[in-house]
């Protein structure tokens, strides 16, 4: 429910985002999911209870009765013990299923349990039978219950919060005024060392991932979670620090990509897409699911692309080569299309991640690679699926007191309420900035409502349990990621006292590790966190919002860049151009050194003054194409006019 | 990331257990890269370090106790299976003998795990590992299933299956033996 008022004076625009009343207790998709599941699982239960009522042997009769719940058979042979070892199995089996997509793992525990059960059965329990018949339904009923009344208690939250929510005018960024330049700030020396950090593990051969965290191919820790989180991130100190140069910065993005098409990233779909769908097929894009790659790379190529060149939108500009003669070839264009299809697709709109399960957070990748290739490339693909992702996440994927589900199970409507942790919230507040800004200023202002505490200065963030963990290497104990993701939508909504709180509590608390080049990183987090501490630090007021749907000015497309510097000799802090000159910082990143800058995108033959050289002035080459020589033993001002 | 807390207990427990029960790497934990160098234009790198070796991480040790109670368990679990499909065959008094030996099972795992939790790790070869674990599973195996059948008098099986039983734990443990690597000795 959103009321806008444009604001003539402005680009900007205020928008009064009230929570939607829900229609019951489950919203209408997910109502439709769960109702099929229920009458699957009575069909179940009928077959379970046939061979007791006509009188079939105990084998047969435990055998069924373990149908109607996990470990059922065993409870009716009068093996109480394994009925339980079962349960806890199959517990597992369930949390196997949602960690990896493993479909088949729930039904072989279920179905095996009942068989084994009735194979050893001697004699049926009446007890045993009774809690076998009765437990799902009970199970099932309890849990509806227990959701009615959380529901009823949610929406008389809701509506308290509605009554507040029609006094608050968001202000929701529009285009800014490209003629005029976008903001580009000047990096310190710290922002620096931190992004070397970056450019170190980007920068090694395409093959080598030394230095990346390896634990396993599925869940956050994953390398491919590892390359978009730095991607984003030195595309964003490219975009907010220095528009202006490419050199080793735009290469760095390009191998964060083309790591991406390495096997050992992707290949992790070939296993899901295998036990989750029974389907042998290792393609990872022509596919319903794996939103969980080509939304979160589809985003790393919109940033590229918006910065640099357009290579990885040509046909077969992504090859994901599985063997010396089977690759699947894709580009920028396929990945998008492959989203706006599934989205197209989904009765929810938003599709799945791993086979099954629908994030909310991987849908936010999607609907931004969508945004960005529509503005680059022509598409409507984001305002085809547009309407339907709002209802999507405003009537199935949100409580009634504005609370974001992280997960539903797409054939069985389900949800995992503590993925509505402030740590979704914050994150979904970021990601969704781009495309659904309504959304994601309302949730960031409930999270200020409802969590997020100042301290003397410092950030407190809700005593939940999963804001001390870092899923980039799943430890627990320090609440770094919540304020790193913190300061990042805090900085992207506009929110700067709450990102400058939370960057003034890690800046306190957490130790730094220095490499002996002079690179530096939080020392107590995994590669996750600190590539998006980078995100944040180089974030800024729409930051995101305006990369991937608004884009660059066309100077800084055509105007005169630094194209080649050594590194970690240079390191660049500010490199803007307003499509004549060529402005630079530069700082030294081995000490004093004389050297050598590559500028390209010159006009052809003429001739700058050069002020912060060795040599004053410099003429371009036929190609546009010119060397200046610097010494660089401080911060150092160039400008090429 | 919610999900993430019960993702990285499973994970972490998962990962305490594979690398202590079976051979492989231990995983490599974020770091810095090796420092890359670009070359300013028109120039060459000279003196070009190359990357260092990746350190190899430390072998994980093998905890015996976390072999030990994984033996109990799976023990456990094994002679259920088997009873459940009727291929035991009980004493005449099970329930205190079967609550007696439950409970020693159950104080056995509990010590198993009270010990893995205290135990400090050191560097070991991969193949001790396996030979370590083999070692301590095939004892626990053994001990448990002679103090089953034949202290405690709780069950039998036909002459193959006491075979099976008995020899599979003896046969983890000879396998253990087997890849027990001695200590080198001094060349001197």
């Amino acid at each position: 429910m959103t009321a806008e008022t444009q604001i003539p004076s402005d680009r900007d625009r205020t928008a009064r985002v009230l929570l939607r009343t829900p229609s019951g207790p489950f919203a209408p998709v997910t109502a439709r999911r769960m109702r099929r599941a229920l009458l699957t699982y009575a069909a179940v239960w009928v077959v379970a209870v046939a061979p007791s009522v006509l009188g079939a042997g105990p084998g047969l009769a435990t055998g069924a009765l373990g149908l109607a719940l996990p470990g059922g058979g065993f409870a009716a042979a009068g093996h109480p013990w394994l009925a339980v070892a079962t349960v806890v199995v199959f517990v597992v089996a369930l949390v196997v299923w949602w960690f990896f997509g493993a479909t088949i793992v729930p039904p072989i525990i279920w179905i095996g349990a009942a068989v084994l059960a009735g194979v050893g059965a001697e004699a049926v329990s009446d007890a045993g039978r009774a809690v076998a018949l009765a437990a799902g339904p009970v199970l099932v009923a309890l849990s509806a219950a227990v959701h009615v009344v959380r529901h009823r208690a949610q929406v008389r939250i809701g509506e308290r919060l509605n009554r507040r929510l029609e006094q608050v005018d968001f202000v929701i960024t529009g285009m800014p005024d490209m003629s005029a330049g976008l903001p580009v700030a000047e990096s310190s020396a710290e922002d620096l060392a931190r992004l070397r950090y970056g450019l170190d593990l980007a920068l090694q051969p395409i093959d080598r991932f030394d230095g990346f965290t390896h634990l396993d191919q599925y869940r956050e820790a994953a390398l491919r979670y590892q390359l978009n989180a730095l991607s984003y991130g030195l595309s964003m100190s490219r975009f907010t620090r220095t528009p202006a140069f490419s050199g080793y910065l735009a290469e760095a993005q390009r191998s964060s990509i083309e790591k991406m098409l390495q096997r050992k990233v992707w290949g992790y779909w070939a296993k899901e897409n295998a036990w989750g769908n029974l389907r042998w097929d290792p393609e990872p894009v022509e596919n319903s699911e794996n939103i969980m790659l080509t939304g979160f790379m589809g985003l790393m190529l919109g940033m590229y692309e918006t910065l640099n060149d357009d290579r990885y939108a040509q046909p077969a500009g992504l090859p994901f080569r599985w063997s010396p003669t089977r690759t699947y070839d894709h580009s920028y264009g396929s990945l998008a299309a492959s989203i706006h299809r599934n989205m197209g697709g989904s009765d929810f709109t938003l599709f799945p991640c791993e086979p099954n399960w629908i994030y909310t957070v991987c849908n936010t990748f999607g609907l931004n690679t969508l945004v960005s290739h529509d503005r680059l490339h022509g598409t409507s693909y984001a305002a085809d699926v547009l309407p339907g992702l709002r209802d999507g996440y405003e009537d199935e994927f949100m409580r009634p007191d504005g609370k974001i589900v992280g997960v539903r199970a797409r054939h069985l409507g389900l949800s995992w309420n503590f993925w509505a942790s402030p740590s979704v919230q914050m994150t979904t507040t970021y990601w969704m900035h781009a495309g659904l800004p309504e959304l994601s200023q309302r949730t960031w202002w409930l999270l200020r409502e409802k969590g997020l505490t100042l301290r003397d200065g410092l950030l407190e963030l809700p005593k939940f349990a999963t804001n001390g963990l870092d899923p980039g290497n799943y430890l627990m104990g320090r609440d770094t990621f919540g304020q790193v993701v913190t300061i990042m939508a805090a900085r992207e909504v506009g929110d700067e006292e709450y990102a400058r709180a939370a960057e003034r509590t890690l800046d306190e608390r957490e130790p730094i590790e220095t490499s002996e080049t002079g690179v530096r990183r939080l020392k107590d987090s995994s590669g996750l966190a600190n590539h998006y501490a980078n995100l944040g630090r180089f974030g800024r007021r729409s930051g995101l919002r305006d990369l991937v749907a608004h884009g660059v000015p066309d100077t800084w497309r055509t105007g005169p860049r630094l194209a080649e510097a050594a590194y970690p000799e240079v390191l660049v802090a500010r490199a803007v151009t307003d499509g004549t000159a060529l402005d630079l910082v530069l700082l030294p990143g081995a000490g004093p050194v004389r050297t050598t800058l590559g500028i390209d995108r010159l006009v052809p033959g003429r001739t700058y003054t050069a002020t912060g050289t060795t040599t004053g002035g410099v003429t371009a080459d036929a190609f546009g194409r010119a060397l200046v020589e610097v010494d660089l033993g401080e911060r150092l001002e160039v400008r090429l006019y | 990331m919610g999900c993430c807390l019960v993702a990285a207990l499973v994970i972490s427990v998962l990962r305490r257990v594979r690398y202590a029960v079976l051979p492989g790497q231990p995983p490599v934990t974020a770091a810095f890269a090796p420092s890359p160098r670009r070359p300013a234009p028109g120039t060459m790198l000279v003196g070009l370090a190359a990357a260092p070796p990746a350190t190899a991480p430390p072998a994980r040790l093998v905890s015996a106790p976390v072999a030990a109670g994984l033996a109990v368990l799976a023990y456990v679990t094994a002679v259920a299976l088997l009873d459940a499909v009727g291929l035991l065959v009980t004493g005449d008094d099970p329930l205190v003998g079967w609550t007696a030996r439950d409970l020693g099972a159950a104080a056995l795992l509990v010590a198993a795990l009270l010990a893995a939790a205290g135990t400090t790790p050191r560097a070991r070869s991969r193949l001790d590992d396996v030979s370590v674990a083999c070692i301590a599973a095939g004892v626990t195996w053994t001990a448990l299933a002679i103090v089953d059948m034949h202290v405690l008098g709780l069950f039998e099986l036909g002459t193959v299956g006491d075979v099976l039983l008995h020899g599979s734990g003896l046969a983890l443990l000879m396998t253990g033996l087997a890849l027990h690597a001695p200590p080198k000795e001094s060349s001197r």
